[in-house]
C-alpha cells in the first residue's frame, strides 16, 4: 500500500477544506441565483445576498469564491504526487485574493449591512484555515525564501526545487 | 499540463465541474419558477376582502416583518384595491407566511383579530407603517395592541383574541398551502392563480389583472 509523506497529508487536507468551501460557496451561488428582487427569502442571507455588495458586473461573488476553492482543491490533489512552482504560484496568488475579498466582505457584512450571513462566515473560515496550512506546507517545503507575495509570485524561480533534496518524490 | 494526468487531480476536476454543471441548471431553472399556477390551494384559506364573486381573484402571501411586503402592500397593493378590488373587479385574498421570527406570527395572530372586527386592511397598512427591522421587538403584543387602540378596534375583543390563539391554526394552514405552492420568498402575489414573486410595479400588475379580465 502506497503511503504518504506529511507534506501529502497536509495537502489531501488542504483540498478536503476547499471541497467543503466549494460546496459552501456553490450554495451561496445557488441562493444568489434564485434571489427576487424585492422580496424576502425564507432560504436565508437575505439581507446580505440583497445588498449591492453581492454582486460584481451582476455576477455573484460566491461564484468568485468557487473559483478559488475549485482552482485550490484541484491544484492541491495534483501536489500529493508533483511539485510544480507555477501551480504553487497561483494557489499562492487565489488565496491572497480569496482572503482580501473574504476581509472586506466580513468588514461590510458586521459594520455597513450589519447583518451576518452563516454561510458567507463559513466560507471566510474554511479560506482562513487553508491559508494556515498551505503557509505551514510552504515553510515545510522550503520552496520559497519569504512570503511577500510579489517576491514569491515574480521573483521566485524553480531553481529552488531541485535545491531542496527534500523535495524529490 | 502534467498534473492533469494524475488521478487525484482528475477527481477534483470532476468535483469542480459537478459545481458549475449545478450553477448552469440553476440558472436555466431560475428562468422558469414564475410559472406555477394552482388556485386550489392558493384560494382555500385566508382572509377574503371584496366581491366574492369578482371575476379575478388576487391572493397575497406575506410575511409581516418582511420590508419588501411593506412596499407591495403600501405602494402596488394600495393602487390595487383602489382600482379593481373597491370597483368590484377583483377580490383580494391575505394569507399570512410568517418565517422571519416569532414577531411575523404575532403580528400575523393580530391582523386576523382585526380581521374579527372587519378591518384587516386597516389594521394590515398600520403594521406595515409601523415596520422597524426585523425581530426588535416592533410588533410586541403591547405594540401590536397600541396600533389596535390607534385604529380605535374594540381593545378588549382584540387582547382576548390574542392571548386566545384561536387563529393559529389559520396561521398554520396558510404555510402549509404556501409550501404546496412552492413559495421561497415574500411577498407572492398570485393573480387568478399566476403567480408574481417579489414585488412589482404596479403597471406590472395591472398588465396580468387586466389579462385576466379578458382585456
Amino acid at each position: 500500500m502506497r503511503s504518504f509523506t506529511k507534506i501529502q497529508y497536509l495537502w489531501f487536507f488542504t483540498a478536503f477544506i476547499s471541497l467543503l468551501g466549494l460546496v459552501v460557496t456553490t450554495y451561496l451561488t445557488i441562493l444568489s441565483i434564485g434571489q427576487i428582487e424585492a422580496s424576502c427569502s425564507i432560504q436565508g442571507c437575505n439581507e446580505v445576498l440583497n445588498s449591492k455588495w453581492s454582486k460584481l458586473l451582476g455576477i455573484p461573488l460566491s461564484f468568485g469564491g468557487m473559483l478559488v476553492y475549485g482552482i485550490i482543491m484541484i491544484l492541491s490533489l495534483s501536489h500529493i504526487s508533483s511539485i510544480n512552482i507555477l501551480t504553487r504560484k497561483i494557489i499562492l496568488l487565489s488565496i491572497f485574493i480569496g482572503m482580501s475579498v473574504s476581509v472586506y466582505l466580513t468588514y461590510i457584512e458586521i459594520f455597513v449591512i450589519k447583518a451576518l450571513c452563516q454561510y458567507c462566515i463559513t466560507s471566510a473560515i474554511l479560506l482562513l484555515i487553508n491559508s494556515i496550512i498551505i503557509i505551514i506546507i510552504f515553510k515545510k517545503e522550503k520552496l520559497f525564501i519569504s512570503f511577500h507575495i510579489w517576491q514569491v509570485l515574480f521573483l521566485e524561480d524553480e531553481a529552488k526545487v531541485s535545491a531542496n533534496p527534500q523535495n524529490q518524490r | 499540463m502534467d498534473f492533469l494526468k494524475n488521478k487525484f487531480t482528475l477527481f477534483g476536476l470532476i468535483v469542480f465541474t459537478i459545481s458549475i454543471l449545478i450553477i448552469v441548471i440553476t440558472l436555466f431553472s431560475s428562468n422558469n419558477n414564475n410559472s406555477a399556477n394552482n388556485d386550489e390551494y392558493a384560494t382555500s384559506g385566508g382572509i377574503l376582502l371584496g366581491d366574492p364573486n369578482a371575476p379575478v381573484t388576487i391572493v397575497k402571501f406575506t410575511d409581516y416583518q418582511c420590508p419588501s411586503c411593506a412596499s407591495f402592500t403600501l405602494g402596488p397593493g394600495k393602487q390595487i384595491f383602489r382600482e379593481y378590488v373597491d370597483t368590484g373587479k377583483a377580490n383580494f385574498i391575505y394569507r399570512n407566511y410568517p418565517f422571519i421570527g416569532d414577531e411575523s406570527f404575532q403580528a400575523a395572530e393580530a391582523a386576523l383579530c382585526a380581521s374579527d372586527q372587519d378591518r384587516l386592511k386597516d389594521y394590515d397598512e398600520i403594521i406595515y407603517v409601523n415596520w422597524n427591522g426585523q425581530n426588535k421587538g416592533t410588533y410586541s403584543e403591547k405594540n401590536l395592541i397600541t396600533m389596535a387602540e390607534l385604529l380605535q378596534l374594540n381593545v378588549n375583543s382584540f387582547s382576548e383574541c390574542m392571548s386566545s390563539d384561536k387563529h393559529i391554526k389559520n396561521i398554520q394552514k396558510d404555510i402549509d398551502d404556501g409550501k404546496k405552492l412552492g413559495i421561497k420568498s415574500t411577498p407572492s402575489v398570485l393573480i387568478d392563480g399566476e403567480l408574481i414573486l417579489g414585488t412589482k410595479s404596479y403597471g406590472d400588475y395591472r398588465v396580468i389583472i387586466e389579462r385576466a379580465l379578458g382585456n
